[in-house]
């Protein structure tokens, strides 16, 4: 049985990492204690009894200045939407996103052979309507697909 | 000045409104809205989009004074935070859009 495809790899590990926002050491650790989970729902969020912290896959990218003829580099982006009642929670679920990564990151790199690392952050007002913001923080980690396991 | 559509609104609110209240400097003031109320796409992502509950009132424009974003707004019953406030059309009637929070 091969490895999992890395996209998913990294959807594993980054996902297991969130997991720990307002969970580990405790919710006073944290400036949010969100529900996290992997893509966007086909339902309505509503009501938004706590944030939502959503993990996609967004894009890969061949690393051009890594190939050779058994391995070649890409980059894995990966997307983490934001949703809250207002901005500054947004900005907090940002922080804390991060804050999960860099405290993880010995088991990130354990497991992708590379740190994740963060991207560009936006917030956006399409959800204004409705009382909610929205903002996408990209994450990336820059990895080796083998002939083997892709 | 009687404006298109003036005469209308009261038979309106009158058949299809539903209860809603504000209150204002101490003084609650009552009147009629039409409720709206659908799930719509917010936000397209790459698996697909955030759905969010758009839910408004139409009412009276001046019939509730004081009404603006971050208020509460008791509809039907249920008590709602305004999002905005906006007149409409001929600006007759104003949509109030509002969340269950």
């Amino acid at each position: 049985m091969p490895l999992d495809a890395m996209e998913n790899r990294v959807l594993t590990a980054v996902l297991a990492r969130l997991a720990t926002i307002g969970v580990s050491g405790g919710a006073s650790a944290w400036l949010t204690v969100p529900t996290v989970r992997e893509g966007t729902p086909a339902d309505v969020v509503d009501p938004l009894t706590k944030p939502l912290v959503m993990l996609e896959s967004s894009r890969t990218d061949p690393d051009q200045t890594n190939i050779n003829v058994s391995e070649h580099g890409a980059r894995v982006t990966n997307s983490v939407w934001l949703v809250a009642k207002d901005m500054r929670t947004v900005n907090k679920l940002k922080a804390d996103v991060l804050r999960a990564l860099f405290a993880g990151e010995g088991a990130l790199t354990v497991a992708l052979r590379q740190p994740v690392y963060p991207g560009e952050f936006v917030v956006r007002s399409d959800m204004r309507s409705v009382g909610r913001v929205v903002g996408e923080l990209l994450i990336f980690v820059d990895v080796i697909l083998t002939h083997t396991d892709p | 000045m009687a404006r298109f559509g003036d005469a209308n609104i009261e038979p309106m609110l009158k058949k299809f409104g539903v209860p809603v209240t504000a209150t204002y400097l101490g003084a609650d003031y009552s009147s009629s809205g039409i409720v709206d109320e659908s799930d719509e796409e917010q936000t397209q992502t790459q698996f697909g989009a955030i759905v969010g509950r758009v839910f408004s009132v139409t009412v009276k424009t001046d019939a509730l004074p004081g009404i603006a974003e971050g208020g509460l707004l008791e509809v039907d019953g249920k008590v709602y935070t305004i999002v905005s406030v906006r007149r409409i059309d001929d600006g007759l009637v104003t949509r109030v859009l509002c969340t269950r929070d």
